[in-house]
């Protein structure tokens, strides 16, 4: 069970290693998928918005991050 | 689109960010063998390679009774969380901001930490290096490959595959950590393709037609590229 719960471990933290960089990513997804459904924005513009909103984040997640 | 733009981007995505996983279980396999010899390390590897067939072969079949926009969509997720993760600690250990990943000092600790174990102990840790690094690959392949039917999902698995061959046959012949290789700028790199990946998928799956199709993928790349280049001395600045 102590190695089933390792695993496990291991495998959520391939995702949220860095905590901040998920939450902004799964909300610029959100965003995405509320500005497609709500607005008559053309898809294309989503998914440059959904491009640069990526960009952004890695840019964001580097800077804001200390020296360990 | 041609069998190149299809097929390449996702050997060369698999293949390198297998190659990283691949060299992080060879280096505890090793460690294991240099303690009790290549039995622990061939049992247990053997026995997690043979989870890993199970979980494929169970994965697999369920794969194909996802709507396809539904899964490129849930893939593109996964892939952006976890290239822009990669990315971002790639730059920050390009910058000096975090240690980099040292395979020696890995390949020590493991040694130090098994001590005189017994065969047993010895093959768990085997089997759960392996275990744990293959199930990443089988995460790899499954996310660059799934999103675009059947051509990719198999051009990610040979280039998975490829990457398993190299290691193991390099590993084997220079009987060391691979600490030679370098692991950072393949990081860097797999950041850049599967964040890559991340948004030609996620897009995909919000029923976004990307100009180029295919093509479109390179563009991303070279952008999250010069976007990583780009932060790399800025982080090294503010640190400082």
């Amino acid at each position: 069970m102590k190695l089933i719960g390792e695993v496990l471990a291991e495998l959520f933290g391939m995702f949220v290693s860095d905590w901040p960089l998920t939450v902004l990513v799964l909300a610029l997804v959100v965003a995405a998928i509320l500005v497609l459904k709500l607005a008559a924005v053309s898809a294309l513009l989503v998914g440059a918005g959904l491009l640069l909103g990526a960009v952004a984040i890695l840019a964001f997640a580097v800077l804001s991050t200390d020296r360990t | 689109m041609s069998l190149w733009t299809t097929a390449g981007p996702a050997v060369a995505a698999a293949f390198v960010a297998s190659t990283v996983e691949v060299v992080e279980a060879f280096t505890i396999l090793l460690a294991v063998s240099t303690i009790r010899g290549w039995r622990p390390p061939l049992i247990g590897g053997g026995a997690a390679l043979l989870v890993l067939a199970v979980v494929v072969a169970a994965l697999g079949p369920l794969l194909s009774l996802v709507p396809l926009h539904a899964l490129q969509l849930a893939i593109g997720v996964l892939l952006l969380l976890f290239g822009l993760g990669w990315l971002r600690k790639a730059v920050l250990r390009a910058a000096g901001v975090i240690p980099l990943h040292d395979e020696v000092a890995i390949f020590e600790r493991e040694r130090l930490g098994l001590g005189d174990a017994a065969g047993g102990l010895a093959a768990l840790a085997a089997f759960k290096a392996v275990l744990l690094e293959g199930l990443e690959v089988v995460f790899i392949v499954l996310a660059v490959g799934a999103g675009g039917g059947a051509l990719t999902l198999w051009s990610a698995a040979i280039g998975a595959l490829g990457a398993c061959l190299a290691v193991v046959a390099v590993g084997l012949a220079v009987r060391r950590p691979l600490s030679r290789v370098p692991e950072n700028s393949l990081k860097f790199a797999v950041g850049v393709m599967l964040s890559a990946f991340g948004v030609f998928w996620t897009g995909e799956g919000l029923g976004v037609s990307w100009p180029g199709d295919d093509l479109a993928l390179p563009a991303f790349a070279a952008l999250f590229l010069v976007a990583g280049l780009a932060l790399t001395p800025m982080a090294r600045r503010r640190a400082a």
